[in-house]
């Protein structure tokens, strides 16, 4: 056969400098952008994290007023959860799910650029609040705090507003990641060669088009209670407020696992590569992820124990609560048999998937302690609750995301994070969040309730409220460590370059050059097993 | 992409509009001359399934906060049938017409005209999946048509109610639902406007009719959910 010339189609990039930015449709810009909104969301939320903490360093603390401070943690959870953490993960996703299908790009590359603009607006909406008086009824919005007569600043409107342009930001792009990994897979990429992040996000994007709809229904019916004069949540009409938290816990509670699994499937990747070992259990981490998302939609009354719901509904949810331990520790196990007797090289991301393991052990078990009916009682809107949210949530997702940071950076832009600079970021921050949130169990359970600026003299509260303000501005340093880190090795290039494969990863993302070109790969491969790098 | 041949080692990439040569020395051989894993449904159709999908969990969650509240207001006062039993002080029983000396409710015409023009969506998706053009675009008008009927009707109902959505529990929920509804019937009459429109100009043919299908599905699942809705509101309470 005579010699085949093939052209690889590729889209003229007709704009320079920032207008390339906005005008890009490049599943790999859109990804970067997604990375760096979020990233800036999340110093944003953790601003005002140190806001809290400063004002609660001492129990009649002034740095806060009352409303400020109802503020402060009302947007500091939803930035952490609608700006931050959903969204910084659907930004690993945009850019890294092509890469490991073995795709030139996402099935719907517009839909894609109109996703990540939609978290932009949704953001900057939220974030308006701050102009028109924020809402102050906390991430959850309870009704009926979150009503026209306790809450009628404009902000409570645009807080719904805003997470509305944000749910239809998700659910595109939930849509398109699912689109793609049914229809862009490399040939011979069956599901069961699917890497395991790209399941844990397929699970996660499922989610997503199934739960975020009823925020959406949440909110706008809170909206026209609130502008239109409709009595949704109206007592004095005979309706009844604890609908809102139906609704809500609805999208709630599998909202914790869009927040969690593409965690898990970071961690997936990064504990064989880094020991040097297949997965331990590769089909049992895929399907306990899909068992995750099937019982995901049937535990969210455990949020509404002491609210007042019949008691054989609270025997049926807490047990469902609990059984939802079995999928985790599935994965918990696996990940340990990955380690076992495996060569292991402590790189940073590692140390950050071996932190996550930790910490993110102790929210899985504080949350089944949670998940008992008694206990709840105690312990609803207790500090406890705050203990393990965050032993989950920035325990968990966070230090999983700095596991992903570290590991696909040099991916993404082609030089290697300093590694001492990493070690100094992981143990200051396991340090640091270890201060701040393990003596709020101890808080939890002596009553300390959440959510109030003020709390009673007492000497062991003072002091542990004051260790914890410590801690808090110890991640305050290891994030700055890591910003520096960033600064110099990447956006100053003092890094070492990446190179094709810096950590002999053997999934499809690291055949490509770092910075991977437009199009991705020189040609679509093909594979024959989930570790297409290794089959040779 | 053309179909890969086995003679790998004669054949170069040509990249156009970039020198930078992507490496591919560990980058898996593809002896199978496909592009991609073959997938049970075009992405355009992947995305249609799941965007409805989506949908099915919106009316869902409407549907929850109606029964929620029906089921948990002792004194529930759904106005249509307190009015069909006339013991309604307000016109709420306004929007009736008059078929053959009944007086039979608009919203039971309404539905009679949605439900049929579903039928009448299918069967220009029929038409154009054997290429008969203008039967396909007959079809198509007389959805559309029926789609404008329908809000129109609808609207006409919202004025001649008697309530407005401030007038308690139960008016703000048939307004919420019925309006979403609404919303939505108005969306697929767009998506059917675009689709007559580019049948029109010769667009889609047996082989190609992704956005004619899935504009119908959509059609369907407007009319499905219509029809949850006229049942729970107008007929159950």
């Amino acid at each position: 056969m005579a010699t085949l010339e093939r052209v690889i189609p590729v889209q003229r990039t007709r704009y320079t400098g920032l207008l390339e930015w906005i005008t890009t449709i490049d599943h790999k810009k859109i990804g970067i952008l997604y990375l760096g909104t979020t990233f800036m969301f999340f110093l944003f939320g953790g601003l005002l994290a140190l806001g809290i903490r400063t004002q609660l360093a001492t129990p009649d603390g002034t740095f806060l007023t009352a409303q400020e401070y109802d503020a402060a943690f009302t947007m500091h959870g939803t930035t952490m959860i609608f700006l931050a953490v959903v969204p910084i993960f659907t930004g690993f996703a945009n850019y890294i799910v092509p890469l490991q299908l073995g795709a030139r790009d996402m099935a719907f590359p517009r839909l894609n650029a109109l996703s990540y603009w939609l978290l932009l607006a949704g953001g900057i909406v939220v974030y308006s609040a701050f102009i028109f008086g924020p809402p102050a009824a906390g991430w959850t919005s309870y009704v009926p705090l979150s009503t026209a007569q306790y809450s009628p600043q404009l902000g409570q409107d645009l807080w719904i507003l805003g997470l509305t342009v944000l749910g239809f930001s998700s659910i595109f792009g939930a849509l398109n990641l699912i689109v793609t990994i049914f229809a862009l897979r490399a040939p011979g990429m069956t599901f069961h060669r699917l890497t395991l992040f790209i399941w844990s996000v397929l699970v996660t994007s499922f989610l997503l088009v199934l739960a975020m709809p009823f925020l959406t229904v949440a909110g706008v019916i809170l909206l026209f209670d609130r502008i239109a004069g409709t009595s949704f949540f109206a007592v004095k009409e005979g309706a009844d407020p604890l609908l809102w938290q139906f609704l809500f816990w609805f999208f709630g509670h599998p909202e914790v696992y869009i927040m969690i699994l593409p965690g898990f499937g970071i961690i997936s990747e990064i504990l064989p590569v880094f020991s040097r070992k297949p997965i331990f259990g590769y089909k049992m981490i895929a399907y306990s992820s899909t068992a995750i998302g099937f019982l995901s939609f049937s535990v969210f009354v455990h949020h509404m124990f002491v609210a007042g719901i019949d008691t054989p509904l609270q025997v049926f949810f807490m047990a469902s609560t609990m059984l939802i331990a079995v999928p985790t520790g599935v994965k918990i196990f696996s990940w340990l048999g990955t380690i076992w007797g495996g060569s292991l090289r402590f790189k940073t991301a590692m140390l950050f998937a071996l932190g996550f393991l930790a910490t993110f052990t102790i929210g899985g078990i504080s949350g089944v302690f949670l998940g008992s009916v008694p206990n709840d009682f105690q312990l609803s809107d207790t500090y406890y609750v705050v203990a393990h949210i965050h032993y989950v949530l920035m325990g968990g997702a966070m230090f999983t995301v700095f596991a992903g940071l570290y590991y696909w950076l040099p991916k993404i832009t082609g030089r290697m994070l300093s590694e001492k600079l990493g070690q100094l970021h992981f143990f200051l921050m396991f340090i640091g969040f270890n201060i701040t949130f393990f003596p709020m169990h101890q808080l939890g359970l002596e009553g300390m309730p959440r959510r109030t600026y003020h709390y009673p003299q007492s000497p062991e509260w003072g002091t542990l409220n004051f260790i914890e303000t410590i801690g808090a501005y110890i991640m305050a340093v290891a994030i700055l460590i890591f910003l520096y880190n960033f600064l110099t090795s990447i956006v100053l290039k003092r890094g070492r370059v990446a190179g094709d494969d810096p950590w002999e990863g053997d999934t499809l993302e690291w055949a490509t050059s770092s910075p991977p070109p437009e199009y991705n790969f020189a040609r679509i491969p093909a594979v024959h097993s989930a570790r297409p790098l290794k089959e040779g | 992409m053309a179909a890969t041949s086995p003679v790998q080692a004669t054949e170069r990439t040509v990249v156009r509009g970039r020198r930078q040569t992507p490496s591919e020395a560990r980058l898996p051989e593809n002896e199978t001359g496909m592009d991609a894993q073959p997938s049970r449904f075009p992405p355009g159709m992947w995305a249609v399934i799941l965007f409805i999908s989506s949908e099915v969990m919106f009316f869902s969650a409407l549907f929850t906060a109606y029964f929620y509240l029906r089921a948990r207001i002792p004194a529930w006062e759904p106005v249509f049938q307190r009015c069909a039993a006339a013991q309604c002080d307000k016109p709420a029983w306004d929007a009736t017409t008059n078929i053959l000396g009944l007086a039979v409710p608009l919203a039971l015409v309404n539905t009679i005209v949605l439900v049929a023009s579903s039928i009448w969506m299918q069967l220009a998706v029929n038409a154009i999946k054997k290429d008969r053009r203008r039967a396909a675009i007959r079809w198509l008008a007389i959805t559309v048509a029926s789609g404008v009927w329908f809000i129109l009707g609808q609207g006409y109902e919202y004025t001649h109610l008697g309530f407005l959505p401030s007038n308690g529990v139960f008016a703000g929920v048939f307004f919420t639902l019925t309006g979403f509804h609404a919303a939505h019937v108005t969306g697929g009459i767009l998506a059917n406007s675009l689709t007559l429109f580019r049948t029109t100009k010769g667009h889609f043919s047996s082989k190609r009719h992704m956005l004619f299908e899935g504009a119908s599905i959509y059609w369907h699942f407007v009319d499905i959910v219509w029809i949850g809705l006229f049942t729970t509101i107008y007929i159950i309470g």
